[in-house]
């Protein structure tokens, strides 16, 4: 079996999906979003960003949905909304070991 | 005074780092990149600025960027400038705030792998076009068909000293632009693990060399082409040697005394005289003609003389000569090896073919070697060669 793309998700790839739980966005629009919502902390280059959309993709997790102006839309399908929801379940065990390990101190 | 100013670039399209760095000490120094062409770069004269300029070689389409991306970039604070040889786009920001255009440089990997590729692709395609070009029929040699002595008769003194230094200047390029790419490769196998660009090391050494080596492509380059050109000038037989005005004393019978009833067509006639390596003297005579009784054949004449340093290298000569002539009767002639015997202690195989491809004419080759001399004959016309035989090997003794 083909080794999955993207079994764990990098900070900024997880920024990305969650910009477009809330709906069809294009590229300007997600990196303002990431920008706003990390408060400037998650850093996404532009040209990171743009080769990261069609191999998203090209995974399954995102699809690309018309055209405005001359920038694309993308939302999230529900594979990327399972990606999402899989990744933030780890990094929550991941907060829940690490607040028990603090107990166990 | 001009506004703008070009200088060579130094870098080639896989020398990504060191290209950033070198447009970022031009802007140290007041020169703002405008645009390059294959060679050079425009730089617009300013006050010395701290930009950052970055190549960006992901989904560039003859030297551009689609606009949704340019639109990104601008956003993010950077600019988009032009391409850098058609291979990159060069953006640049001000902006210390500005966040780099790539983050996470894992995704660099597999375009800076297409980007190896063409470059590598590339060179090899020069390097063999251009090899087998210069070097000729040398796989003949390899291959036993001729020997060396044909092949360095192809070739000629001048003109071969000259294309081993073309030759030379041409492997220097393919080599320098080889440690490119390979460092190229290394950048994309630190890109894949740490998913971080580096920073730019160049040595002292290795930036000079760059410096040196790859300004070298022009002139290469252009030499190369102009050497491909005289090449193919000579080959079409326009222009060989130095013509000779002074038809006197030749060792061999010019075509009106093997064939009287020709009209000589001036416009294909040359005559020139040259001298080699391995040989004294290299006489080549063509005439094309036509007979008083036909105008609408255009048959011809053609000869070379060759005067060699050394019997030795005369006999090669001839039994390149003559191999030549039964190989190419065994690939679509019906050529006929009639008579191969000597006269006057010189060695002469004379060939007719049998079915004409014209119905004029019959083609007819004759090679005659006599001491250091030999001479290949081409007719085709309504005489019989053979019946001259004696009258060629006077000549060459210099009887007649």
């Amino acid at each position: 079996m083909a080794r999955k793309k993207f079994s764990t998700l990098t900070e900024p790839m997880f920024y990305l999906l969650m910009s477009l739980r809330g709906g069809r966005k294009c590229g300007i629009d997600i990196s303002d979003y990431i920008m706003e919502r990390s408060g400037g902390r998650v850093k996404l280059g532009p040209g990171t960003l743009y080769a990261l959309l069609p191999e998203f993709e090209q995974e399954g997790y995102i699809k690309y949905v018309g055209i405005e102006g001359k920038r694309k839309l993308y939302e999230l399908t529900p594979a990327g909304e399972k990606a999402y929801n899989d990744e933030l379940a780890r990094l929550k065990r991941c907060i829940d070991d690490a607040e028990e390990a603090k107990k166990d101190e | 005074m001009s506004e703008y100013v070009k200088r060579i670039m130094p870098y080639g399209s896989c020398d990504i780092l060191e290209t950033q760095q070198w447009l970022e000490e031009m802007s140290a120094k007041g020169l703002h990149f405008v645009s390059s062409g294959y060679f050079f770069a425009k730089f617009r004269k300013g006050e010395p600025k701290q930009t950052r300029y970055r190549l960006d070689f992901c989904d560039v389409i003859a030297g551009d960027i689609p606009e949704e991306k340019r639109e990104m970039y601008e956003a993010s604070g950077w600019e988009v400038i032009g391409d850098y040889k058609s291979d990159s786009v060069v953006v640049c920001t001000d902006d210390p705030e500005a966040v780099e255009i790539y983050t996470d440089a894992k995704v660099l990997a597999k375009p800076m792998r297409k980007l190896g590729a063409k470059h590598l692709a590339y060179w090899i395609v020069v390097l063999i076009m251009l090899g087998y070009v210069y070097v000729g029929p040398l796989d003949e040699v390899i291959l036993g068909k001729i020997s060396m002595v044909s092949y360095l008769l192809e070739i000629g003194t001048g003109r071969f000293i000259w294309t081993c230094f073309l030759m030379l200047a041409m492997l220097a390029e393919l080599a320098a632009h080889f440690v490119s790419w390979r460092r190229l490769k290394r950048l994309r196998k630190v890109l894949a693990a740490s998913g971080e660009m580096p920073a730019c090391k160049p040595g002292r050494i290795r930036k000079a060399i760059g410096k040196v080596v790859t300004p070298l492509s022009v002139p290469v380059l252009i030499l190369s082409v102009a050497q491909l050109f005289v090449m193919l000038v000579m080959l079409n037989g326009v222009s060989y040697g130095t013509a000779i005005d002074d038809r006197t004393s030749l060792p061999f019978p010019m075509l009106e005394e093997i064939d009287q009833s020709c009209t000589i067509d001036t416009e294909w006639s040359w005559f020139a005289e040259d001298t080699d390596i391995i040989a004294n003297r290299i006489l080549r005579y063509d005439e094309d003609f036509s007979i008083e009784s036909s105008d609408e054949a255009r048959l011809c004449y053609r000869l070379k003389y060759y005067d060699m340093r050394t019997a030795k290298m005369a006999e090669k000569l001839y039994d390149d000569l003559v191999s030549g002539i039964v190989e190419d009767d065994e690939l679509q002639h019906a050529r006929q090896m009639t008579t191969i015997y000597e006269l006057n202690d010189a060695e002469i195989t004379f060939a007719v073919e049998k079915a004409s491809e014209y119905e004029t004419g019959t083609n007819q080759y004759m090679v005659i070697r006599n001491g250091t001399q030999v001479e290949y004959i081409y007719y085709e016309g309504m005489q019989d060669l053979s019946d001259y035989t004696k009258l060629y090997v006077d000549r060459l003794n210099g009887e007649v």
